[in-house]
């Protein structure tokens, strides 16, 4: 009895232990940061923290009136709504197609990876000469075709697709190949089994490898939704916001307020609280379905 | 068995808890370790060793640190000057002063008194303190650097922007290559004959994603957006005749197709797509590269009359040197300035390879100097004419127009979704909620 | 890998259309990559021309002997290397661990727990860059190569990822082992471990290259010039006013060469990975 009392405590006991470390780093670094940047949000104060004046709710009452952050607020969804299903379905299919290891697949893996391992800011220029509206070769190449010219970075309503595609382009290959590794694991024998049955490749997709990676389907779907919620680096360096706005993500709108002359440190934190809660209600969601499927 | 478990894992409780001390153990261990360091340095009287922190990526800080080194080869006074540019300045600096601490210098615009000015250092006594003589410095751009008595910057680089045309498409327009527009009606009339539709190539050359080239134009018709009203702040922009003047303009060319829809026209430039551009000085490196045939001029004057607008550059000291950190960076501000032997000095040197206009009277006599012909062209602007950029030089809230009132008024014009009056009057109220902040 | 031949799944040729679709994703994303290869050996002039070229006109190395010259390569690859490595090797132990942790184990505040590792990816790093600095600050990290490692340890997304790979193992590999006298940090590292390869394998290089592509964060932790990492140096290229297009192409690449060979080299490992996990199904 003693010993089964044992046997089941231990488990639970080194849960915690596996898990130390982790915690107090990400409290540490991640946690008390957080919460500090949260309670700037009640103060009016620059980002070099001098002379804070606390003003309570006033920062958030502004960022509902602000037709910036509104159509921040705009743009991130439009951009979420087109990487998330792109990165979670498309990637997933992508991955069925070349999990298996052989030599042309490799060559296709290593290939889809290339922009993953690229710097965001040689990405970002890339892009921006290819591109261009007038020396661009992607542009000219269109022309010569007799495609007419297309303004890809400066029309209103088509950069947000350019945009997205750029940031698709470059993280779509960590989605597949995480998907690769995942697929890679499910056991052989299940599709054996299945072969025998007289199961298709399009069944044994369904009825096998779908419901073995449902976990690595919910990591690459929140992180992918939590990332795109937070779009910055690509359009930073692309398109700035521009043109007219159109592009201008919450983060990247909340970083020209955090450091523009009138340098507003607690407004910037007041639109990320927001931004925050946004993410933090749907996440909570996702996780609770999750559980429920685990 | 079970004995063994138990210390494996209190053995994985304590690595963790050793990784997290030893850390924070090993932080402080440097930091004394440092705290030594410069004891020995006092005691054996090395010299002083000052951080140094700019912006200066791209060619150019590549002459700086050059110069740098040189100064530490050369000093006789044993001081280290070093200096680490930065890719992304406003964050290093920021967190940086956050936590108390920062670099000896730094060199940047002079605007960043508005927002860093608690952490800066009034160096007026700079002066006093080295050979460098306060009636060299052409008192406008020390103006630029002050605030009432107090000095927070000596002048590095005044940053004017130029008008520069190509040549080459002057004279296949049948325009005289070496007489540029001088009105805003030749700019636009000029553009018209250049832009060929065919070869992709457009008369006039203004981005709409560029708040600095649209602002020392704008002035040059409207003057400035913000000025010193009887003591107080007050915005210019609805009903301002010159900015609607400017905007209508701009509105005109983009629809003749004279002028391209592109946030990147440095680059059309560069590849000779462009007639004529309005740009600062680094514009000529990409011409240069790229073998465009090409005219330098002062830009067209508009309404507003005659004007120099500038920005300046300067070294400051921050509030985180110490005495004798002050002193170091005096040495070198003043090796700056200095003549050597030959008579050449940095600032000279910088002037000329840069193609920046001099801020002392001593360097605008040298003849390196003058044989410069953009140079000359540069220093050509009335020395009289108000130098302010865009606003009064002392309102602090310069990048707030820079960054939020002319990209949201620029871009409602150039996408068509306001009239010029609608964009003017929301720059209006967007600016007159910066001016009352400003004027607590 | 002969036994995995022997139960192969039958090799259904991958019909025409799907190959033509993936090796239009590739040309996707090959045909700029390609590009910006060939700019790195074009004179600046041929990179920003109108109209422009595909194929360089002219071969130069002077791009590359421009980089050589203006940054200390070894020097900032060397940083490179710490940073990424230091942060990679804890960063593996530490999130794996945490991944087992709740994927494996029932346990007090398994969901608080959870919830706030996953809050903390959720804000924009700009936020908490001001405060995260202050804490590594007081912790006397500043400027040294701790502060540039430990607080980029522990990441929400790994932790996520690698509790995604160990729920994929069946819990009675857990209950032998246990049974078999395992203590529990032996079934994590002995059992545990190996069956997550490729997960691991993705996370080593998803860290790596995190943050041998990071520029923000060497570069506000650290103040000197001998701590600057390679990106740092090859942001350099970017200025304010003027890109040197042929420098920063040409950096980008010799940025990039040391991470592509990471990567063939690990894809090696994801095959055994995949013929182990094989075997033990």
């Amino acid at each position: 009895m003693k010993k089964m009392i044992k046997y089941w405590n231990k488990p639970s006991r080194s849960a915690y232990l596996f898990l130390a470390p982790s915690v107090i780093l990400l409290i540490l670094f991640s946690v008390v940061p957080l919460i500090i940047a949260f309670g700037l949000s009640l103060f009016d104060v620059s980002i070099t923290m001098d002379s804070a004046r606390f003003i309570g709710l006033e920062n958030f009452a502004e960022a509902f009136q602000d037709s910036r952050f509104i159509n921040s607020l705009k743009v991130t969804a439009i951009f979420t709504g087109l990487e998330v299903p792109l990165q979670v379905l498309g990637a997933l299919v992508v991955a069925a197609l070349i999990a298996k290891n052989n030599i042309k697949n490799k060559i296709f893996r290593a290939v889809y990876f290339l922009p993953v391992i690229c710097s965001a800011t040689a990405i970002g220029i890339m892009w921006k000469m290819i591109l261009h509206s007038n020396i661009g070769f992607v542009t000219a190449a269109l022309q010569s075709m007799g495609l007419g010219k297309i303004n890809f970075l400066n029309t209103p309503g088509l950069t947000i697709f350019v945009v997205s595609f750029i940031s698709i382009w470059r993280s779509f290959g960590i989605s597949a190949i995480i998907y690769v590794t995942a697929i890679q694991q499910v056991s052989a024998s299940l599709y054996e089994a299945a072969e025998m049955d007289g199961a298709g490749k399009i069944r044994q997709f369904w009825h096998i490898t779908a419901p073995s990676i449902r976990p690595t389907f919910w990591y690459i779907l929140m992180t992918r939704f939590a990332g795109a919620l937070q779009i910055f680096d690509i359009i930073y360096i692309t398109t700035n916001g521009g043109p007219n706005y159109t592009t201008e993500s919450t983060v990247t709108y909340i970083y020209s307020r955090a450091f523009s002359s009138r340098s507003s440190m607690g407004y910037a934190s007041a639109m990320s609280v927001i931004l925050f809660a946004i993410i933090m209600v749907v996440t909570v969601l996702m996780y609770h379905k999750m559980n429920q499927e685990d | 068995m079970k004995k063994v478990n138990k210390w494996k894992r209190l053995a994985a409780l304590g690595v963790s808890a050793m990784m997290i001390f030893s850390t924070v153990a090993c932080g402080s261990d440097s930091k004394e370790g440092s705290k030594t360091d410069d004891g020995d340095v006092k005691k054996s009287t090395k010299g002083t060793t000052i951080s140094f922190w700019n912006s200066f990526t791209g060619s150019d800080g590549d002459m700086l640190v050059e110069l740098v080194n040189r100064y530490n080869e050369e000093n006789k006074d044993g001081i280290t000057v070093e200096m680490d540019i930065s890719s992304d300045f406003d964050s290093q600096l920021s967190t940086a002063f956050a936590a108390g601490t920062g670099p000896t210098m730094i060199l940047s615009s002079s605007a960043y008194r508005f927002t860093y000015g608690d952490y800066m250092q009034d160096i007026g006594d700079v002066f006093d303190k080295t050979n460098l003589n306060k009636d060299d410095f052409i008192q406008s751009y020390l103006d630029y650097c002050s605030e009432g008595d107090k000095l927070y910057f000596v002048p590095f680089q005044v940053v004017g922007y130029y008008m520069y045309w190509n040549k080459d498409l002057f004279q296949a327009a049948g325009l005289n290559p070496e007489t540029p527009p001088s009105t805003w009606e030749e700019w636009q009339s000029y553009a018209e004959k250049i832009t060929d539709e065919g070869k992709n190539i457009y008369g006039s050359g203004i981005s709409y994603d560029y708040p600095y080239q649209i602002a020392h134009m704008m002035q040059r018709l409207g003057g400035l957006a913000v000025k010193d009203d009887n003591g107080s702040w007050k915005a210019d922009f609805a009903g301002n005749t010159g900015y609607t003047d400017f905007l209508t303009m701009y509105k005109t060319l983009i629809d003749n197709g004279d002028n391209p829809l592109e946030a990147d026209t440095d680059s059309m430039v560069s590849a000779g797509q462009i007639g004529m551009t309005v740009g600062g000085p680094w514009v000529t490196a990409g011409l240069d590269t790229a073998g465009v045939n090409y005219g330098i001029g002062l830009i067209p004057q508009g309404d507003a009359g005659d004007m120099n607008s500038v920005e300046v550059l300067g070294f400051s000291v921050t509030t985180t040197a110490s005495d004798e950190e002050k002193e170091a960076a005096y040495k070198f501000i003043e090796w700056w300035n200095s003549e050597n032997t030959e008579g050449s000095s940095p600032a000279l040197e910088w002037s000329v390879s840069n193609g920046f206009p001099a801020y002392t009277y001593s360097v605008q006599e040298k003849e390196e100097y003058k044989q410069s012909e953009k140079l000359s062209v540069m220093s050509s602007a009335n020395p009289d004419a108000p130098t302010d950029f865009i606003v009064d030089s002392s309102f602090p809230g310069i990048n707030d127009i820079l960054n939020d009132v002319i990209p949201e008024m620029i871009n409602s014009v150039a996408f068509g979704n306001a009239s010029v009056e609608d964009a003017l009057e929301k720059a209006q109220n967007t600016a007159d909620k910066i001016v009352e902040e400003y004027s607590k | 890998m002969k036994k995995k031949k022997a139960i192969k799944i039958k090799d259904v040729t991958i019909s025409i259309p799907i190959f033509i679709v993936l090796v239009i994703l590739a040309l996707l994303v090959l045909v700029p990559i390609i590009w910006m290869t060939l700019s790195a050996f074009k004179p600046e002039k041929e990179i920003i021309s109108w109209p422009p070229t595909f194929v360089p006109q002219s071969l130069t190395v002077e791009n590359f002997v421009d980089v050589q010259d203006r940054i200390n390569i070894l020097r900032y690859m060397l940083n490179s290397v710490i940073y990424a490595g230091g942060t990679t090797l804890l960063a593996v132990i530490v999130n794996s661990m945490a991944g087992y942790a709740y994927a494996f184990y029932d346990f007090k505040g398994k969901t608080g727990l959870f919830l706030m590792t996953l809050a903390t990816m959720m804000v924009p790093f700009q936020v908490i860059m001001v405060p995260l600095f202050l804490v590594v600050f007081k912790l006397g990290m500043y400027d040294s190569y701790w502060g540039l490692i430990i607080p980029r340890v522990a990441v929400a997304g790994s932790i996520f990822m690698m509790r995604a790979a160990f729920s994929g193992i069946p819990k009675e590999l857990a209950e032998a082992a246990r049974i078999d006298g395992l203590s529990e940090m032996g079934i994590f590292w002995r059992i545990m471990m190996p069956q997550v390869k490729p997960a691991a394998i993705t996370l080593i290089i998803l860290s790596i290259n995190g943050s041998w592509n990071d520029l923000l964060w060497p570069m506000i932790v650290t103040s000197k010039t001998q701590m600057r990492t390679l990106a740092n140096g090859l942001a350099l290229f970017i200025g304010q006013n003027t890109i040197e297009y042929g420098a920063a192409f040409a950096g980008a690449l010799i940025s990039l060469l040391p991470m592509f060979i990471l990567y063939m080299a690990g894809q090696k490992y994801f095959v055994e990975g995949m013929a182990s996990a094989g075997l033990k199904g």
